[in-house]
């Protein structure tokens, strides 16, 4: 470091430098593409800075259609949709979750659950969006029963695993430690689907 | 607008939660793969955090916890369903002889107190590695057994948060460096202790001859024993009201990724400017500014790490 730092700082300027890796004997492999694609988008999309746009034209733009008919009739519409939608869905449909709508979405692929306790599968159902005939309590050499797209969340060794429809193994997590987040785990795993 | 996030700032996170995941205590070891599925993992959670990116040292710090939670979680969840509690301990950890079973550990009732079976082979384990903190100290014979029987009862004892420090570990290895920390913090009010007693008159040494000596001195700070206290993660969730985000991206960019120099830094016009380094100013100017915002920002976190 080209730098003449005064000693009571020197140690920690040491020791920041040594915080990131604990271990200099280890390499890591390349970051996967599909994480560097997709977190490159969500951010440089995020970054970008903001068109160059003219605020007094838009504003006259925006006065000028508060003041028309349009603009009562576009209410109006919002308003009827707005009270119809909520009538018009079935009674035991659930709202979406803070993560996002995919459980509800394709929650009937089969949740397979693997040593788990007897009466998992309702308290899962109870808990999240998933719904109970999608949810089976089986051995771990049932699952050879359910070919196709699955979820298996195994007690036996703690994992859930998502699998596609050409049996392979797309992701893997741990089991959380609070078994009251396993149905936001479950719906992060049909989500990586 | 917020800051434009770099390929090469993502490959710097990424090593470091793989390395994080794959060994998040010392003596703790998961498989590459393991270690690929929870960093990759972490980095997706985290990011769900955040709309724009809130910089490379806020963003890897984030990370780097959410790498290590999940690991621990993991071996702590597979440790119980195999009951097993040596599994994906470090074969090269040589430390001591085997993990003792954690839960046990931790099971407790009012009447008993924490009474389980398992406490009675804890001394035997911790006694040498706390021994030899404390001899590291210039604290040997009965003080030290004295000291180390004082942090026995400390790990069981309630704080005033509720808890035992026992309750703290997730695994059984980060119980080593939580042990470690309690007999330093206990070694410290010993020598108080003395030094109070030495400063009266006609009793030998003083505190401040303990610890200034150059050629006999007591190193209270022993970072060494306890490689996760130092950690990144560790230190910014200490230091982050402290330091602006500009501090922040200097010192991560200087000393923790290391990825540029101070001389690239003043040859950088966009850095200078954001940092109100004059551009125009010479460079031994621009080199003596920088250098007098480095020191500010490492000034604020020395304070509070040894506070």
């Amino acid at each position: 470091m080209d730098l003449n730092l005064p000693p009571h700082l020197a140690s920690t300027a040491s020791l920041m430098s040594r915080s990131l890796r604990l271990r200099s004997d280890e390499s890591a492999p390349s970051i996967p593409s599909d994480l560097l694609d997709s977190l490159t988008s969500l951010y440089s999309r995020a970054a970008r800075p903001a068109e160059n746009t003219r605020p007094g034209l838009w504003a006259r733009r925006l006065q000028g259609f508060l003041a028309s008919p349009a603009f009562a009739g576009l209410t109006a519409c919002i308003l009827l949709v707005g009270i119809s939608i909520p009538v018009l869905l079935p009674s035991g449909s659930q709202g979406e979750t803070f993560r996002g709508t995919q459980v509800t979405g394709i929650s009937g692929l089969p949740i397979l659950l693997v040593g788990s306790p007897a009466d998992f599968s309702s308290r899962i159902a109870q808990a999240g969006d998933i719904e109970l005939s999608s949810i089976h309590m089986v051995s771990e050499t049932d699952t050879y029963n359910f070919p196709g797209t699955k979820i298996v969340v195994n007690f036996n060794n703690g994992t859930i695993v998502a699998v596609d429809s050409e049996e392979r193994v797309v992701h893997t997590q741990p089991l959380p430690s609070d078994l009251g987040e396993l149905s936001f785990s479950i719906g992060d795993a049909l989500g990586r689907l | 607008m917020s800051p434009a996030v770099h390929p090469e700032q993502l490959e710097r996170c990424w090593q470091a939660c793989w390395t994080r995941a794959r060994r998040p205590v010392e003596g703790v070891l998961i498989s590459e793969e393991e270690a690929t599925s929870i960093a990759e993992r972490a980095i997706r959670n985290v990011s769900l955090e955040y709309d724009d990116f809130p910089g490379e040292a806020e963003f890897t710090a984030r990370a780097l916890e959410e790498a290590s939670r999940g690991t621990r979680e993991l071996v702590a969840i597979k440790r119980r369903s195999v009951a097993d509690p040596q599994l994906h301990h470090d074969p090269e950890d040589h430390r001591y002889e085997r993990n003792l079973d954690l839960d046990r550990l931790k099971v407790h009732d009012d009447a008993h107190g924490f009474h389980d079976r398992e406490w009675n082979h804890l001394p035997d384990l911790l006694r040498p590695l706390a021994l030899h903190t404390l001899s590291r100290k210039g604290i040997t014979g009965p003080d030290a057994e004295e000291i180390f029987n004082d942090t026995l009862v400390e790990l069981s004892r309630t704080r005033d948060d509720g808890h035992a420090p026992i309750l703290d570990p997730t695994v059984f290895e980060e119980l080593i460096p939580l042990h470690t920390r309690i007999v330093g913090f206990r070694a410290i009010d010993w020598f108080r202790k003395r030094s109070t007693l030495k400063n009266r008159p006609n009793s030998g040494e003083s505190f401040d001859a303990l610890t200034g000596d150059p050629e006999h001195a007591v190193q209270f700070e022993d970072h060494h024993s306890d490689p996760n206290q130092t950690t990144f993660e560790r230190i910014y969730a200490e230091c982050r009201e402290a330091l602006t985000s500009k501090e922040w991206e200097l010192i991560f960019v200087l000393f923790v990724a290391q990825s540029a120099t101070v001389q690239d830094l003043i040859a950088d016009a966009a850095f200078c400017k954001h940092h109100d380094i004059r551009a125009k100013a010479s460079a031994s100017t621009k080199r003596r500014e920088l250098q007098e915002l480095i020191e500010t920002a490492l000034g604020k976190i020395r304070k509070i790490l040894i506070n």
